[in-house]
């Protein structure tokens, strides 16, 4: 897969875009959004009882004047975002090109947007945390080849993040357990499901012994027509009303994107792009 | 009546390749393997085998079925599978011309001929007399039917037509017959240009027989005279030699040339023998000598006398008496007419056994 290539054109399309910060308040170190606790900015939090010791320049004096008591008023901190990209590197993920390489180009696209943002961008893959100049280069080098699926925990210490993650949620079994974890101590969660044109509209036709990519100890021996095709498609569309039930259950927008099977092209990265921005995730800078 | 059977019967071991088409067709990965994101979404996953291939259900397709008799074909083909055909049951024809007695062809003639019906168990014979005679028609060959056939075969035709029969064989039984042909003529054409077998013998001759025999008395008191005739049936000239002995003491003897169909005549006074007399011819060993020897009784010394019973008045009979020796007419008497009575009386005949004027042919 051309890494370095989805890598080198996510950057270069995000440095007109930035990401769009949650609803719900903020934590983290200083930055430019808006935190969820009292802070130097202009943007009004709160009032509270003066107490000696207080900054006289924070007294509302209208307030005084009327009701002859003095309270301060508290403007919401400037804090810098922190956002996880948590990227499903299991074996279905690289089961086609075009889906590795939407994986690979969303997380850079969106570590781009985040910086752009004051944000700090922390990608999760494979059970670790990379951030910085680590997380590009974990990006450019990873292979999807992990069996199961996303076996990375969700949950963080610390500053509550923005959660997005990139996976095709193809797991028997739901994902509550991830919306569940991924939707807790954070300040949001964005489930992505990437999936390509081939899982969405399977081309083959005739007998097949089809096993799983991340586990070849079972077999389903079929006979691929139409029958069996609208059954398949019939399970995905009840797979993904699931998965789009547990989503609201925790308030999680789940977003789907498909994707070609091959290597993404230059307008198949702009699409992608676009879709963010109709997705609200970002927004032009 | 046909038959199968196998040329090269250790060919039979490739009906092996059969039973590997079977194989491979319960083994064969008829499904393309195909791996899938999802599997859960396709249908109930079966546990795959640990190890080895997986027996496939057979499915008797057009394609297994073409492949298999291909298969068994080969395996045919290779042990080199035949039909046989039996050989046809033999059409016999049998020379019945009398000189096949020559040499005493005819036993051997006859046998053989004979064996070869018995060995195949079935067949047709046909006679080549002057006219072809069908003495057994396609059919079973017992043993006593062949025992039969041996004693009944006694060739005496004046000539065998073998074109006649071998035409009549070939109409009854088409060309496709196997034809055998026991003779010891050389024949010309025959209406099988290929297939006639011709068992020849050799020694094609003449036949020389006695016509007549006498011995008598011209009067009553006188000495005996002894006359015979003989004939000639030979194609070419025989030098026959006759002979008459009495108590194994040749008591006349002479030779002459018999031309074809000529008859010979002698007369001799017989010297004074009470005992019986043995005449006979002798000719080249080619020649039949059938009818040839004979012995003859002393002539009696009176007329004879025979008594005819059973006559009535309204039974009237023309009778004679014939001394016959061998087959040979040795005398006989004139006819007679002779009428009975009313109390059948015995007619009482006296006759005098002279020889008949001798036909010198």
């Amino acid at each position: 897969m051309e890494s370095d290539r989805y890598i080198v054109a996510a950057r270069r399309l995000a440095r007109a875009y930035r990401l769009v910060p949650p609803a719900t308040g903020l934590g983290g170190v200083a930055g430019s959004f808006l935190g969820r606790r009292e802070g130097e900015s202009i943007d009004f939090h709160d009032y509270r009882q003066y107490h000696p010791g207080d900054d006289l320049r924070r007294v509302d004096w209208r307030a005084y004047a009327r009701s002859k008591q003095m309270h301060l008023r508290l403007f919401r901190e400037e804090v810098s975002p922190l956002v996880e990209l948590h990227l499903d590197t299991s074996a279905s993920m690289g089961a086609y090109p075009g889906k590795a390489a939407a994986a690979v180009f969303a997380a850079a696209f969106l570590a781009e947007a985040t910086l752009a943002s004051d944000g700090r961008p922390v990608l999760c893959a494979d059970g670790t945390r990379h951030s910085g100049g680590g997380l590009l280069k974990v990006l450019a080098n990873c292979h999807f080849t992990t069996s199961g699926p996303a076996a990375h925990p969700l949950s963080t210490g610390g500053a509550r993040p923005l959660r997005i993650l990139l996976s095709d949620f193809l797991w028997e079994g739901g994902a509550a357990r991830y919306f569940h974890q991924g939707a807790s101590g954070g300040v949001g969660f964005v489930p992505v499901a990437i999936l390509s044109h081939s899982e969405i509209d399977p081309p083959w036709r005739g007998l097949f012994r089809l096993s799983d990519v991340e586990d070849d100890a079972a077999t389903v021996d079929i006979a691929l027509g139409e029958k069996t095709l609208g059954e398949y498609k019939a399970r995905l569309r009840q797979h993904r009303n699931g998965l789009e039930r547990e989503a609201r259950r925790y308030g999680c927008p789940l977003l789907w994107w498909e994707t070609p099977d091959a290597e993404l092209r230059d307008g198949d990265m702009e699409r992608l792009v676009a879709f963010f921005l109709a997705e609200r995730l970002v927004t032009l800078r | 009546m046909t038959a199968l059977f196998f040329s090269t019967p250790l060919g039979l071991v490739a009906l092996a390749v059969p039973a590997a088409v079977v194989w491979l067709y319960l083994y064969r990965r008829r499904r393309q393997a195909l791996a899938v994101t999802g599997l859960f979404l396709w249908g109930r996953p079966a546990p795959r085998p640990t190890a080895g291939r997986r027996r496939e259900r057979l499915i008797r397709s057009p394609s297994f079925w073409m492949d298999f008799a291909a298969a068994v074909l080969l395996a045919l083909a290779a042990a080199g599978l035949a039909v046989r055909r039996d050989a046809p049951s033999p059409v016999v024809i049998l020379d019945d011309c009398f000189a096949m007695r020559s040499r005493d062809n005819h036993r051997d003639a006859g046998r053989e001929a004979v064996a070869l019906l018995e060995q195949h168990g079935k067949g047709a014979l046909i006679l080549a007399g002057e006219r072809p005679r069908l003495a057994l028609a396609m059919g079973d060959v017992t043993p006593a039917t062949a025992e039969r056939l041996r004693a009944d075969y006694q060739p005496d035709a004046r000539r065998g037509d073998l074109a006649a029969a071998l035409e009549l064989a070939r109409h009854l039984y088409g060309p496709g017959a196997d034809p055998h042909l026991y003779t010891n003529q050389a024949p010309e054409t025959t209406p099988w240009a290929n297939g006639l077998v011709v068992h020849r013998y050799a020694g094609r001759g003449g036949n020389v027989a006695f016509g007549h025999l006498w011995r008598y008395r011209p009067e009553p008191g006188e000495p005996e005279r002894l006359a015979a005739t003989w004939c000639g049936y030979a194609e070419t000239p025989q030098t026959v030699a006759f002979r008459i002995q009495s108590a194994g003491v040749t008591v006349h003897a002479e030779q002459a040339v018999l031309e074809p169909g000529a008859v010979a005549a002698v007369e001799v006074d017989l010297p004074a023998i009470t005992e019986e007399v043995t005449v006979s011819l002798h000719a080249d060993e080619d020649v039949i000598l059938e009818d040839s020897a004979a012995t003859l009784p002393p002539a009696p010394d009176a007329d004879l006398g025979y008594a005819v019973r059973g006559l009535t008045p309204t039974a009237t009979r023309f009778v004679s008496l014939a001394l016959n020796a061998a087959g040979l007419q040795l005398s006989e008497s004139p006819h007679l007419l002779v009428t009975g009575d009313e109390d059948e009386t015995p007619a009482l005949v006296t006759v005098r056994m002279v020889p008949p004027p001798m036909n010198r042919g």
